[in-house]
């Protein structure tokens, strides 16, 4: 008891001092702690993110694609609808997406394929059409399986 | 008042100093990940990485920058503390730099998911650590190392001061630790390649025995029989026996690091344990000529 109330009371002293204390970063300047404690910041908040991912990462639910095509216009003489592919797997795929105008003529439709379309992400393409395509719409015909 | 104008000119000296150094780090940085960040294998693993590997790149690579900034980066003589604050520096350092490169090149953009950013961001952000820690230590001009304060471990200086005496009885640890940080440094820029996996496949037992021989003997070179920068710091056993062991020591490190990085960089996915096998032996051709380097010159 006595012991500990002794180094109770030494600590307070040091406490007191402030300054004085031989602390290991004692040489650090103010730059020096502020690079260092935004590291800290940093590192902290991406392994948090990371083991956070690491963890929910399972019980996400896999399914997927999502398409979304927007209206052609009209450019240099050819239809062009831009479209967007989002992969809501949880790995990367390779994935062929073909957009079609809903006149249902052949000529109304594009192929394009993305090579590593990383999990949760999306890539943006654009569709070209020779004749109005009226309305397109985007569909998966293939994707790869890791 | 002289005495408050002195105490103001030394701490504006010290935080100039340490821009100084952290100015050193990134051009170090820069220098030894520049060819990793340029090298679209090494985007793709970025995205590919499930979490936990990419937390094993964060760890690996604080575990190197402790084991280097211990015994080879700027302040040998400081305590474990001092290390610990250092390393998670040059980690920070190295996430914002290549945060920076990886921007100015478009690998990453708004449009992006945050696990893609962040697992590219990550990836090229250990090199680039290592560069900073690598950099910092050795990069710097040697005329002007007798002006430097709380700095008495630097390599030269540290060579003649008497604390020197008793780094030599950590040389075997310092030369794994120092030499891990060489073969990483090679090793990386090489692992994420297609050519290890095309290599390796085509390889006979004939080639994988040759190269190992090969890693050996290079090192053996670097160590023991070219006068490199630095070899005489290598404590050198005197008969061939020992020079041997030492030598095999060095190299089952070595293939530790490559089959580490490999596994890493996702080149193990998928293949037999032969593949693998092959793959860490061609791999560690290289990172053996790292090893050696690294632990010579580092």
């Amino acid at each position: 008891m006595a012991a500990g109330t002794k180094f109770r009371s030494e600590n307070k002293g040091a406490a007191r001092k402030g300054k004085a204390s031989k602390s290991p970063g004692a040489q650090k300047n103010w730059l020096e702690w502020l690079v260092f404690k935004l590291s800290l910041v940093l590192i902290v908040s991406v392994l948090g993110y990371l083991i956070f991912a690491a963890i929910t990462e399972p019980r996400r639910p896999q399914y997927g694609f999502d398409v979304v095509v927007e209206p052609p216009t009209l450019l240099d003489g050819k239809y062009q609808a831009p479209f967007t592919v989002f992969n809501k797997y949880d790995t990367i795929r390779d994935v062929e997406v073909e957009i079609a105008g809903d006149a249902g003529r052949s000529s109304h439709k594009a192929k394009v394929t993305f090579d590593y379309l990383p999990r949760h992400s999306e890539r943006r393409g654009v569709a070209v059409f020779e004749q109005d395509p009226g309305r397109p719409r985007g569909r998966i015909t293939s994707f790869s399986v890791p | 008042m002289k005495s408050k104008y002195e105490e103001q000119k030394i701490m504006a000296r010290t935080v100039k100093q340490s821009a100084t150094e952290y100015a050193r780090g990134i051009a170090g940085g820069f220098l030894f990940s520049l060819p990793l960040l340029y090298t679209m294998e090494v985007w793709w693993r970025g995205f590919i990485a499930p979490p936990l590997h990419l937390i094993g790149f964060v760890a690996g690579t604080f575990v190197l920058l402790l084991g280097y900034n211990r015994y080879s980066g700027m302040r040998r003589d400081a305590t474990f503390t001092e290390v610990a604050i250092d390393s998670v520096e040059e980690l920070g350092i190295g996430l914002v730099v290549s945060t920076i490169i990886l921007l100015a090149l478009n690998r990453i953009s708004s449009g992006m998911h945050l696990d893609e950013i962040l697992g590219k961001v990550v990836i090229e952000a250990m090199s680039v650590a290592i560069g900073v820690s690598v950099g910092t230590a050795q990069l710097k001009d040697k005329r002007s190392e007798k002006d430097d304060v709380g700095m008495a471990g630097d390599s030269k200086s540290g060579a003649q001061s008497p604390e020197r005496a008793d780094a030599v009885k950590s040389v075997p640890v310092k030369q794994m630790a120092v030499g891990c940080c060489g073969a990483v440094l090679l090793g990386s820029n090489i692992a994420p390649t297609e050519e290890v996996v095309r290599i390796a496949s085509d390889a006979t037992a004939f080639h994988l025995v040759a190269l190992s021989l090969m890693s050996m003997a290079l090192m053996g070179v670097i160590y023991y029989y070219s006068n490199f920068r630095g070899a005489s710091r290598i404590a050198a056993p005197q008969n061939f026996a020992g020079k041997l062991a030492a030598l095999m020591l060095m190299y089952c490190i070595t293939l530790l690091v490559s089959g580490a990085l490999l596994f890493l960089y996702g080149q193990f996915d998928g293949l037999s344990m032969a593949a693998c096998l092959s793959e860490v032996v061609v791999l560690g051709f290289p990172a053996s000529i790292g090893t050696a380097a690294g632990s010579v010159l580092l």
